[in-house]
């Protein structure tokens, strides 16, 4: 109990979150986010490690646009390498279509053993950006 | 004079551009640590 309360409020702290609701039953952190925010996900990284939780697979909900096949997260300048979902490979496909536009894209990413090192985005699905 | 005027107004018009980009939602696995 004090663990997921702990871990909730320090989530919440971080700049541009909306809110926050943990189960630890199911293990799982649902973090909304501000419209504008200019969060990054090795912010959460490390603050659930720093709250005495392993981060593990992060599914996302990002906006972006679509550069040399990579996803450009312009609130923070990352460039996410785009890799295929293996159980909806076209979904890969579709993002790359969407070159230069801005997309909405549903996609997980999974930690390294370093929190800081860039990971690729694994695309799940997506929906043009509005 | 001309110059600082276009330039600021190119500045201006760059600045009004909306930036339709960020994470909108992420769903963390976590697991505690014995």
């Amino acid at each position: 109990m004090t663990c997921a309360f702990a871990v909730r409020g320090a989530l919440k702290k971080i700049p541009g979150v909306e809110s926050v609701e943990v189960s630890l039953n199911k293990g799982l952190a649902v973090v909304k986010l501000k419209p504008g925010n200019t969060a990054k996900l090795e912010e959460f990284w490390e603050t659930v490690r720093k709250n005495g939780f392993t981060p593990k697979e992060t599914s996302v909900l990002v906006r972006g646009d679509v550069q040399d096949g990579k996803l450009r997260v312009a609130g923070t300048n990352q460039m996410f390498d785009l890799a295929p979902e293996p159980k909806s490979p076209q979904a890969l496909e579709e993002i790359k279509s969407q070159m230069g536009k801005t997309v909405i894209v549903q996609g997980t990413f999974t930690p390294g053993k370093d929190v800081k090192s860039p990971v690729p985005l694994r695309v799940r699905g997506t929906e043009k950006g509005k | 004079m001309n110059r600082f005027l276009i330039t600021s107004l190119l500045a201006f018009a760059l600045s009004a551009v909306p930036v339709h980009a960020e994470f909108l939602q992420m769903d963390l696995s976590i697991f505690c640590m014995d």
